[in-house]
């Protein structure tokens, strides 16, 4: 699997699968990500908590920096 | 994590009002997204005092554990994280930042 495949399976997991999830390597480098996460599951969190939850999912790709940067792009459905 | 230095990252993140914790400084940032919260806050006319997390490891991976938050750059006001470049953008564009940080 892809940095991407393992990045939405993961988050997957959290959101569960009527969530709408994509993962962009928005430069090509394999380093900058924007994900973005639509789900019900943000409802009543502030942008932190929401993020939160997002970076929670993808800690182990980030912390190993096979996500160097990512970029949030979350709605709440 | 112990007690003290606990203590010293409030006492950085206490440094002033606003606290950027960033790579490099306001003068020099050392990354696109540090870059980006800097104009912002030049943009609003904001008094603020950065910290270069590239010249200090501890705090660096501390202040990730502390707040609980994975990334760089931090933007702080009266103690409490803000966000990152991401929210202080979306903060900036709704006119929130402006809002939090130029009402006394």
């Amino acid at each position: 699997m892809n940095v991407q495949e393992q990045a939405n399976k993961a988050l997957k997991e959290v959101f569960g699968n009527e969530a709408l999830i994509e993962v962009i390597d928005e430069r090509g480098d394999g380093r900058h990500y924007l994900v973005t996460v639509a789900s019900s599951i943000f409802k009543g969190k502030n942008r932190l908590e929401q993020s939160r939850l997002v970076y929670g999912a993808l800690s182990d790709l980030m912390k190993k920096d096979h996500m160097h940067a990512v970029r949030l792009e979350l709605k709440t459905l | 994590m112990t007690e003290e230095f606990k203590k010293h990252l409030e006492s950085l993140i206490n440094q002033s009002e606003t606290v950027l914790f960033m790579k490099g400084d306001k003068y020099l940032a050392k990354c696109g997204f540090s870059a980006q919260v800097v104009d912002v806050l030049n943009h609003l006319g904001v008094k603020f005092t950065t910290f270069d997390i590239l010249e200090d490891e501890e705090v660096r991976q501390g202040l990730k554990e502390y707040s609980n938050w994975p990334t760089f750059p931090q933007l702080y006001h009266n103690g409490e994280l803000v966000g990152g470049c991401d929210i202080v953008t979306e903060m900036f564009q709704s006119g929130e930042l402006k809002e939090l940080l130029c009402n006394k």
